[in-house]
């Protein structure tokens, strides 16, 4: 056991952590939003300069063959920025699509652009897509909803009944409706209506998706621990500044009990990031699927009572459109939105039979 | 980064859980699986077996007979004997006045306490709290004046868990009423209950069962070699007390358990089986936040505040998996049924003890530093308000 940072990985982090200080303040990001397509391609080129979107990819696809830990790093600095560049979808969702049911030359073929930032990508993780053969080739027909960083993609990776395909965006037969979500970033709804592909653009099976929610999950629980560590500073903050009857408002045993209680969730919510980084490497499939189903429900609870408690206690100007608390809050609903709400990864828990078994630890020796 | 115990470490899991199995006595067992509480003999007994490998003091040094567990072979060992389930040593002996008496003991001291506390030869009480003096132990009233050797001492003390089977009883007196500071004038004092003057009652609790009591001290003549540390500097003896020993605060082994109890008494109702998980959910979780704590104390030995995340969120689980036990259990569980109801039959769900429980766990926020004190732990030394 060990959980500390290596030097390299705390490296990573000093510098990341300056990035976003010194470039994504909120003005900066409002500048960022208001460009077109809802993000900043200086900023993402920033992002690709530093090898950031080449971070997870192994040495043989061209990557950095970093892990889990150093894209926990990344998502909490991300988390506290706020950043609204499409890291999650592209680099996260599509990339890990990619690169885990890709074969070499198909992986060759797609993830370059994917991490020199010129491809975009997207996973379409809510699709009803139906994939039929026809003749050497293949007819895709069907939906798929919110697709995040489907609004800016150009290339859609897409599950259908017959395999994961990869889909250019400005393909025949492709409609899309882009959107600003809540909280940062954009989605699409995507129809599909003949959409002719090749077995070259056919991923095969459709286990990529399942672990590529299985690392948006662990980069959502990094971004969440940023924002809600960031929330709580700023809460603690204004809580010794903040002044009514003469006093500053920390002075209220109420107000200290609750921000004691923010930062248990908050500390939770660490434990998780970090459960999720390290869970990456595990080759179990059912111990990922419990404990990323545990981790995200748990994500989503605690995000929502530092976002909700956030607001509370810095009052009126909590619920301010310009207030950085507001923003947090935002994210930190969509966090615990997307991916599996906490209700639907609880019940996902049940259904796999949870941690604990019904019988007993060991029985009495006869 | 590596989350992982050791091959040694996972060996030594191994080794408990085999040493719980092959030497708990199989009535012991039972009643702890179920929720019962063992007699005293039968709690004698056992941590006499453990004794027997060192394991009664697993926060003990070497050096003065503990086995020299790592922090994370001391978290290993309490999580086995939680989920076995089997009793812990009791805590007032080997928590909380053993390490006393290694750190502040004169050499006599030790020779005369240390092995019988770990054997469970002698039985402590702990004498702190009073009835004007919870949370704010520091107004304690009851008081001692010195004559010749003895110390003549006169209070009311309360809560006294398990205090019917203990031998003696390690207390707070106030030795200098004029002291500038109500933390200056107290002394930690030893006092053999069996000397005249003593008065043991027991308090019975909403559970129907005598598990504390309350201490009456009338003019009780203790000799001062009785006496802990210096006269007057007894706060600082319990400071380090209190901070001492919180491995396994969280008790997630013995939420585990009422978790598996949940499971069987649930029978596929999937409502209190989807409440179940969200638990599991969280003391997943909470496991993690334990090993990061664990992790730090390898660096460090320093007393670390975050252990009041444990005690919050272990407490807050725990009461909850007792609530959601008592739903599974439903009204069949309010039968009042003691604890020395003959066993029922092997694979039945004993259901006397879920109402008891749940009620008598509702003092774990309470004892031990309350929920509302951790929170204000949490707030100055973490948050800095």
């Amino acid at each position: 056991m060990d959980l500390e940072l290596s030097d390299d990985q705390r490296m990573l982090k000093d510098s990341v952590d300056r990035i976003i200080t010194e470039h994504y303040d909120l003005d900066h990001r409002k500048t960022y939003m208001s460009q077109p397509g809802g993000w900043s391609q200086e900023m993402w080129s920033t992002f690709v300069a530093l090898g950031l979107t080449m971070l997870p990819f192994s040495d043989e696809q061209g990557g950095l063959g970093l892990g889990g830990v150093e894209t926990m790093i990344v998502g909490e600095a991300f988390g506290r920025g706020l950043v609204v560049e499409p890291y999650l979808s592209s680099i996260v969702l599509a990339g890990t699509a990619i690169s885990h049911v890709a074969t070499p030359e198909q992986a060759a073929g797609w993830l370059p652009g994917i991490m020199s930032g010129e491809t975009i990508g997207a996973l379409a993780t809510d699709s009803a897509v139906i994939a039929e053969r026809e003749g050497d080739g293949w007819t895709l027909n069907g939906t798929a909803h919110v697709v995040l960083g489907g609004d800016s993609a150009t290339l859609l990776i897409i599950p259908t009944s017959d395999g994961l395909f990869v889909v250019p965006g400005d393909v025949t037969g492709l409609e899309r409706r882009g959107y600003r979500l809540h909280g940062g970033g954009g989605a699409a709804d995507v129809k599909l209506a003949g959409v002719k592909l090749t077995d070259a653009d056919r991923l095969g099976g459709n286990g990529g998706t399942g672990r590529a929610i299985e690392a948006g999950v662990a980069w959502l629980a990094a971004e969440a621990v940023g924002a809600m560590q960031a929330a709580l500073d700023l809460t603690v903050d204004y809580l010794k500044t903040r002044e009514q009857f003469g006093k500053p408002i920390a002075v209220n045993q109420s107000l200290q009990h609750r921000a004691a209680e923010m930062l248990v969730e908050v500390e939770q919510a660490r434990s998780a990031a970090m459960y999720a980084a390290l869970l990456a490497d595990e080759q179990d499939d059912h111990v990922r699927a419990t404990g990323y189903a545990a981790i995200k429900a748990v994500i989503g609870k605690a995000g929502r009572f530092v976002a909700q408690y956030s607001v509370q206690l810095h009052g009126g100007i909590g619920v301010s459109e310009e207030h950085m608390i507001s923003h947090y809050f935002r994210r930190l609903t969509a966090i615990g939105m997307v991916l599996g709400d906490t209700e639907s990864q609880i019940a996902r828990l049940a259904e796999l039979g949870g941690f604990t078994s019904a019988t007993p630890h060991f029985g009495t020796a006869a | 980064m590596d989350l992982r115990f050791t091959a040694e470490e996972e060996a030594f899991r191994q080794d408990v859980r085999a040493f719980i199995r092959e030497n708990l006595d199989p009535v012991t067992h039972r009643k702890m699986v179920e929720g019962r509480i063992p007699d005293k003999e039968e709690i004698v007994a056992w941590q006499r077996m453990l004794n027997s490998r060192k394991w009664a003091t697993p926060s003990w040094p070497q050096s003065h007979g503990g086995p020299g567990f790592t922090p994370v072979e001391r978290y290993i060992f309490l999580d086995e004997l939680h989920q076995a389930p089997a009793p812990e040593p009791v805590s007032f002996n080997v928590s909380m006045i053993g390490p006393v008496l290694i750190q502040y003991g004169t050499p006599e001291q030790q020779e005369r306490f240390l092995a019988a506390t770990a054997n469970l030869d002698i039985w402590w009480a702990q004498g702190f709290s009073e009835p004007g003096a919870g949370s704010d132990l520091a107004s304690l009233r009851t008081s001692a004046r010195r004559e010749g050797d003895h110390y003549v001492v006169s209070g009311h003390k309360i809560w006294q868990g398990m205090a019917h089977h203990a031998d003696w009883m390690f207390t707070l007196v106030r030795t200098d009423p004029q002291a500038p500071k109500k933390q200056m004038g107290i002394s930690f004092l030893l006092i053999d209950l069996r000397l005249p003057g003593v008065t043991v009652r027991p308090i019975i609790t909403l559970d129907e069962r005598h598990e504390v009591n309350e201490v009456f001290l009338d003019e009780v003549r203790v000799p001062v070699d009785c006496l802990i540390g210096a006269e007057n500097k007894g706060w600082d003896v319990t400071k380090f007390l209190l901070s001492n020993e919180r491995t396994g605060i969280a008790r997630i082994g013995m939420t585990k358990h009422l978790i598996r109890r949940i499971k069987r008494l649930a029978d596929g109702d999937t409502s209190i089986l989807a409440k179940a998980a969200a638990l599991e959910a969280e003391l997943k979780i909470l496991e993690i936040t334990q090993l990061r704590i664990l992790d730090g104390q390898r660096r460090s030995s320093a007393a670390d505040p975050r252990s009041s995340i444990l005690k919050l969120k272990g407490v807050e689980l725990r009461q909850a998996a007792s609530e959601l036990l008592l739903a599974a259990a439903g009204p069949a569980a309010l039968e009042v049924r003691h604890d020395d109801a003959a066993f029922g039959e092997d694979d039945a769900e004993w259901l006397g003890t879920i109402m008891p429980n749940y009620g008598i766990l509702r003092a774990a926020s309470i004892y031990g530093g309350s929920s509302e004190v951790q929170k204000g732990i949490l707030a100055k030394t973490q948050l800095g308000l």
